[in-house]
C-alpha cells in the first residue's frame, strides 16, 4: 500500500488526484501552455502599471504623488486648470520636471491615449516608441493589445464561471430529481437552444447601448446550456450509486447529497469542458466586437482591432497583431483543455503500462 | 508413456505496470490428462485466471511476460507460438467459458449468429450445415425451445440460459480441453447446480478434459479429480480430491477448508422488544403501455410481506436474484415507496414526514453488497464515517468526533491510524468493515444487511459474519440479513424468510427451515446449495 502522504500546495490529496496531476504534467504542451497563459494573464491584470498615460510616481517639490491611484488637479503642479492633470501634455511635463521628476510605466500610453507626436499620419507603423504601431485614431497598439487581452480573458472567465454555475445547478436538479422536472426542463432547453443566438444578440445590442455587464448578461442567457447535458447525465447515473443510497440512509438532506456525493463526479466532465467553453466565449465576444455590436466604442478589444485591420489594409501591423494574439490565446486555451482532458482520462494509464 | 494433454511447467507471469514489475504467477506446475478434470482453487487475486489465460495466450502482451516456463498442449509448445497456430488452438482445441455470461456474449447479435461464427471460422461450414449444427448444440446444452430461441438476443435470455449458450459456443468444435473460469459464480444456486450437472454430462459424452477454476470448494469436490490450491501466484498444494480434502498439509489449504462460515446464530433474549414490525408490505412497479401511458399491469416486486425483528435477533431473507429481497430491504428503510405499515420501536414510520424520518435514520442503518460502490472514492475513511455524525449533530467538538470514529473503527477491527486513507487502498473485506463502521458509529438499533458478504472471499466472509455477530451481542442489534447464500444465512440467522417472485414461500425458525423444509422450493434451494444437486420443482 501507498504509505507516503501525498500533498499538493500544502493540502493532502487523494492518490487519484495525484495521478491526475502527473497526467496533466505529462502533457508537456498543455503544461507549458498553462504557465504561459498564467504569466500573460497576471501580467495583463496589472495593465495599469505597465501601460498607462499617467506616471507611476511623481516627485514635485519634495512631495510624492501617485497619479494612478489619485487624481490631482493641474494646479498642484503649478498649472492653470482645476481639472485633472493631463500628464501627456508637454507643458505639464516641463512644469513638473523643473521641480522634480517623473517615473513612467513601461509603455507611457493607455488604451485610449491619442499619441500626439507621431512621425507619420495614423495609423503609423511600428517604431521604437510605438512597438506595434498605432491605429487609425493614433492610439498605441501595444497598449490596446494588453488591455484587450485582459478584457477578453476576464469576459471569457466570468461568462464561463457564471454559465457553468447555472448549468451545473440546472443539470443537477434535472438529473437528481428526474421525472417531470427533467422532462419539462429538457423540452424548455430544446426550444431555448434553437433560438438563433447571434442574431438575437445583434438585435438586442442595437436596441440598448452595450456595456461589459449587459453583454455578459445577454450571452449568459444562451451559454448556460452547454454544461446541462453532461451534468444531468452524470447525476442520473450517480443517483443510484450505493454510496448515494447509503448517504440517504444516513438521513442526509438531498441538497447535501447532491453537493457532497454526486457533484464531484460531475466536476470531472465540467472541468474538462471549461477551457473549451472559455475559448468559445472569447470567440463570441471577439466576433461581436468585429461586427461592431460588442463593447462600447473606444473600449480596448481584440475584435475591434481586427476590424481596424480589415479597414486599413495598408497598415498590416494592425491585422497581424490582432490575428496573432487571438490565435495564440485560443491555442493556449485549447492546449490547456487537452491536458485537462488527459488528466481526467482513466484510460491514460493503461496506454503506458498494463 | 503417453504424454498428458496439457503440461504446464514452471510457468511464471509478470505484468509491467507503469514501469513496475508485478509477479502474478510464479513457477506453476500442473498437468491434465485426457478426460480428466483439474480444479484450480484460490481466493481472488491468487492468479487462477491469469494461469488459465496464459494457456490460451490471451494475456495483454507485451505488458504481460512469461519470464520462464512452458505450456505444452498436445505435444506443442504454446508459449511463443505463432498467431496462426494459436488461432487454430483457440476455440477449436481449447475453449473457454467465462464467469460473466452478461458480458461475454455480444449483445448486438442473435445467439444463432454467435454460434455460427465459431463454426464458420474453424470448420468452414456452409450456412445450412451450420444452422443444423447450431440447433443440435443448443439442444445438447439443454436450452428449452431451442428452435424458437435461435433468433433471440442475449438480453432475452436469463443468466443460466446465457451460460448454456456460452457452453454451446465453447463446445461447437468439440474441443479437447475446456477451461471453465468460475462458470457458475454469477448464477443462482439452483441454476448453478443445473449448469454443473450439464458440464459433467457433456464431459462424459465428449471425453473432454476440463480445467475448472473456482473459489468454491463445494464445487471442486463435485466436479474435479485433482485439485491445485493457488495462493499468491503459487501452487501451494496439489493432489487428488480425497488427499486434499482429507489430509490437507499446507496451512493455506487448511485455512480454506475451515473457512466455511460457521457458528450458531444468536437467539434473542426472552421477551426481547420488538424493534421492527412490518405488515403487508407491497412494492408494485406499474407497467405502463400505450400512448397515454395507462397502467396496464404491475410488477409485484414485493407482494404482501410481513416481517418482524426483535432486539438482538437476525432475520435472514433468502431468495434467488429477482425475488424482491433487496426491494424489501429498501422499502423497510423507506428508501423505496411502499404500501403497508412499518412500525419501528412502536412508532409508525410508514407515514411520517421526511423531516421526522431523518431523525429516525440514525437508528436504522443499511450495509450494501458491493463494498466498492458503497463508499465514495473521493472521501477518506474518516470523512466517510464522520458524515453520519455531522448530519445528526452527534458530537459537539472535533475531538469528540475523532474519539467516536476511532472507537467505531476499533470495534470493526480496523486500524484507527488508517483513517486518513482512501477506500481504494483497502481490500474488499476491509471496505466492508468501513461500511459497517459507518453504520454503527451512529449506534443504530436495526441494520439492514443487503448481501454484505456476497462480494467477498469465503474466508473473509467468515470473518465478517463473526464481526457482525459480535456487534450484535454487544449492542443488541436487530438485523435483517438479505442473502442468496444459504450457508451464510444459516450461520447468522435466527429466523429465515424464503422469498420467491416477491412472495414469502416459507417463514420459520432457522433450524426448522434447514432441517425440515416444508415447501418443495425450499427443498430444492437447499439441495442445490449444500449438495449441488438438482431437484426438479414445478414452477409456481
Amino acid at each position: 500500500m501507498n504509505e507516503r502522504n501525498l500533498k499538493f500546495m500544502g493540502r493532502p490529496i487523494s492518490p487519484l488526484t495525484e495521478r491526475r496531476l502527473s497526467n496533466f504534467r505529462a502533457n508537456k504542451r498543455g503544461y507549458w501552455s498553462l504557465w504561459i497563459f498564467v504569466v500573460l494573464f497576471i501580467f495583463t491584470l496589472f495593465a495599469e502599471f505597465i501601460s498607462n498615460d499617467k506616471p507611476l510616481l511623481v516627485s514635485f517639490e519634495e512631495n510624492f504623488y501617485y497619479p494612478i491611484f489619485q487624481s490631482y488637479p493641474e494646479t498642484v503642479f503649478g498649472g492653470d486648470f482645476e481639472t485633472e492633470t493631463n500628464y501627456t501634455d508637454p507643458y505639464v511635463i516641463e512644469l513638473i520636471e523643473k521641480k522634480g521628476w517623473i517615473i513612467w510605466p513601461l509603455i507611457p500610453y493607455s488604451y485610449d491615449t491619442a499619441v500626439i507626436d507621431l512621425q507619420s499620419p495614423a495609423p503609423s507603423p511600428p517604431t521604437t516608441q510605438n512597438w506595434l504601431g498605432t491605429d487609425d485614431q493614433a492610439r498605441d497598439v501595444t497598449a490596446r493589445l494588453i488591455y484587450g487581452f485582459r478584457i477578453s480573458v476576464l469576459f471569457g472567465f466570468t461568462l464561463t464561471i457564471l454559465s457553468s454555475f447555472i448549468g451545473i445547478i440546472s443539470g443537477a436538479i434535472q438529473g437528481y430529481f428526474g421525472g417531470w422536472i427533467d422532462l419539462l426542463f429538457q423540452r424548455f432547453i430544446e426550444i431555448w437552444s434553437s433560438l438563433p443566438t447571434l442574431f438575437l444578440l445583434i438585435i438586442l445590442a442595437s436596441v440598448v447601448e452595450p456595456t461589459f455587464w449587459l453583454l455578459l448578461g445577454l450571452m449568459l442567457l444562451f451559454s448556460w446550456m452547454s454544461l446541462v447535458g453532461v451534468v444531468r447525465a452524470e447525476f442520473l447515473r450517480a443517483r443510484n450509486f450505493d454510496y448515494v443510497r447509503a448517504a440517504r440512509a444516513l438521513g442526509m438532506p438531498n441538497w447535501q447529497i447532491m453537493f457532497r456525493h454526486v457533484l464531484p463526479n460531475a466536476m470531472v466532465a465540467t472541468l474538462t469542458f471549461l477551457p473549451f467553453i472559455t475559448a468559445g466565449s472569447i470567440t463570441v465576444l471577439t466576433s461581436l466586437d468585429f461586427l461592431g455590436f460588442g463593447l462600447p466604442p473606444g473600449s480596448p478589444s481584440l475584435g475591434e482591432m481586427l476590424k481596424q485591420g480589415k479597414e486599413n489594409i495598408q497598415a498590416p501591423w494592425l491585422g497581424f497583431t490582432a490575428f496573432l494574439s487571438i490565435a495564440i490565446m485560443l491555442s493556449l486555451m485549447i492546449f490547456i483543455g487537452e491536458a485537462i482532458r488527459d488528466a481526467y482520462d482513466p484510460r491514460k494509464q493503461i496506454k503506458e503500462g498494463l | 508413456m503417453v504424454n498428458p494433454l496439457l503440461l504446464v511447467e514452471d510457468l511464471s507471469v509478470d505484468f509491467i505496470v507503469s514501469g513496475k514489475k508485478i509477479e502474478a504467477v510464479s513457477n506453476v506446475n500442473f498437468q491434465i490428462e485426457k478426460g480428466e478434470t483439474v480444479a484450480l482453487v484460490g481466493e481472488s487475486g491468487s492468479g487462477k485466471s491469469v494461469t488459465a489465460l496464459s494457456i490460451m495466450q490471451l494475456l495483454p502482451y507485451p505488458s504481460a511476460r512469461h519470464p520462464n516456463g512452458s505450456i505444452i498442449f498436445n505435444n506443442q509448445e504454446v508459449i511463443g507460438s505463432s498467431q496462426g497456430m494459436m488461432k487454430n488452438i483457440r476455440g477449436n482445441e481449447i475453449s473457454i467459458i467465462f464467469q460473466e455470461p452478461m458480458t461475454s456474449l455480444n449483445p448486438l447479435h442473435t445467439i444463432e449468429k454467435q454460434i455460427n461464427e465459431v463454426l464458420f471460422i474453424h470448420r468452414g461450414l456452409t450456412k445450412d450445415n451450420a444452422f443444423s449444427r447450431t440447433l443440435e448444440l443448443l439442444e445438447l446444452v439443454g436450452l428449452a425451445d431451442a428452435k424458437k430461441r435461435l433468433d433471440a438476443y442475449p438480453h432475452e435470455l436469463s443468466g443460466g440460459e446465457r451460460q448454456r449458450v456460452m457452453i454451446a459456443m465453447a463446445l461447437a468444435n468439440e474441443p479437447k480441453l475446456l477451461i471453465a473460469d468460475e462458470p457458475t459464480t454469477a448464477l443462482d444456486v439452483t441454476i448453478q447446480a443445473q449448469i454443473l450437472e450439464l458440464l459433467l454430462d457433456l464431459q462424459n459424452k465428449f471425453d473432454m478434459s476440463m480445467l475448472f477454476i473456482t473459489h468454491d470448494l463445494g464445487i471442486v469436490k463435485k466436479m474435479a479429480q485433482k485439485v491445485c490450491v493457488m495462493h499468491k501466484g503459487k501452487i501451494v498444494e496439489s493432489g487428488s480430491i480425497s488427499n486434499i480434502f482429507d489430509n490437507p498439509s499446507h496451512d493455506y489449504t487448511k485455512h480454506l477448508l475451515s473457512a466455511e462460515p460457521s457458528g450458531q446464530a444468536l437467539r434473542p433474549k426472552r421477551g426481547a422488544k420488538r424493534i421492527l414490525q412490518a405488515r403487508n408490505i407491497k412494492v408494485w412497479f406499474p407497467i405502463k403501455e400505450g400512448l397515454l401511458k395507462r397502467t396496464k399491469d404491475y410488477l409485484k416486486a414485493v407482494d404482501n410481506i410481513s416481517v418482524e425483528v426483535r432486539e438482538g435477533q437476525t432475520v435472514g431473507v433468502v431468495g434467488e436474484s429477482g425475488s424482491g429481497k433487496t426491494t424489501l430491504g429498501l422499502a423497510l428503510l423507506r428508501l423505496e415507496k411502499s404500501e403497508g405499515s412499518i412500525e419501528f420501536n412502536q412508532q409508525k414510520i410508514s407515514e411520517i414526514r421526511t423531516n421526522k424520518l431523518r431523525q429516525l435514520r440514525r437508528e436504522i442503518q443499511i450495509v450494501f453488497q458491493d463494498p466498492f460502490g458503497s463508499l465514495s472514492p473521493r472521501m477518506s475513511v474518516s470523512q466517510i464515517i464522520e458524515e453520519g455524525l455531522n448530519i445528526h449533530k452527534i458530537a459537539s467538538s472535533s475531538n469528540e468526533k475523532t474519539d467516536l470514529i476511532v472507537k467505531a473503527m476499533e470495534e470493526v477491527g480496523l486500524d484507527p491510524d488508517s483513517r486518513y486513507r482512501f477506500p481504494h487502498e483497502f481490500s474488499g473485506g476491509q471496505r466492508q468493515r468501513i461500511a459497517i463502521a459507518r453504520a454503527i458509529v451512529l449506534k443504530p438499533k436495526f441494520i439492514v444487511l443487503d448481501e454484505p458478504t456476497s462480494a467477498l472471499d469465503r474466508s473473509v466472509q467468515a470473518q465478517i459474519i463473526d464481526l457482525l455477530r459480535n456487534l450484535q451481542t454487544k449492542h443488541g442489534l436487530g438485523y435483517l440479513f438479505i442473502s442468496h447464500d444459504l450457508k451464510v444465512i444459516r450461520a447468522i440467522s435466527d429466523r429465515v424468510i424464503v422469498m420467491r417472485h416477491g412472495k414469502i414461500i416459507e417463514n420459520n425458525t432457522s433450524s426448522r427451515i434447514f432441517e425440515n423444509p416444508e415447501d418443495p422450493y425450499t427443498k430444492s434451494l437447499l439441495a442445490a446449495a449444500f449438495d449441488l444437486e438438482v431437484i426438479k420443482t414445478n414452477k409456481i
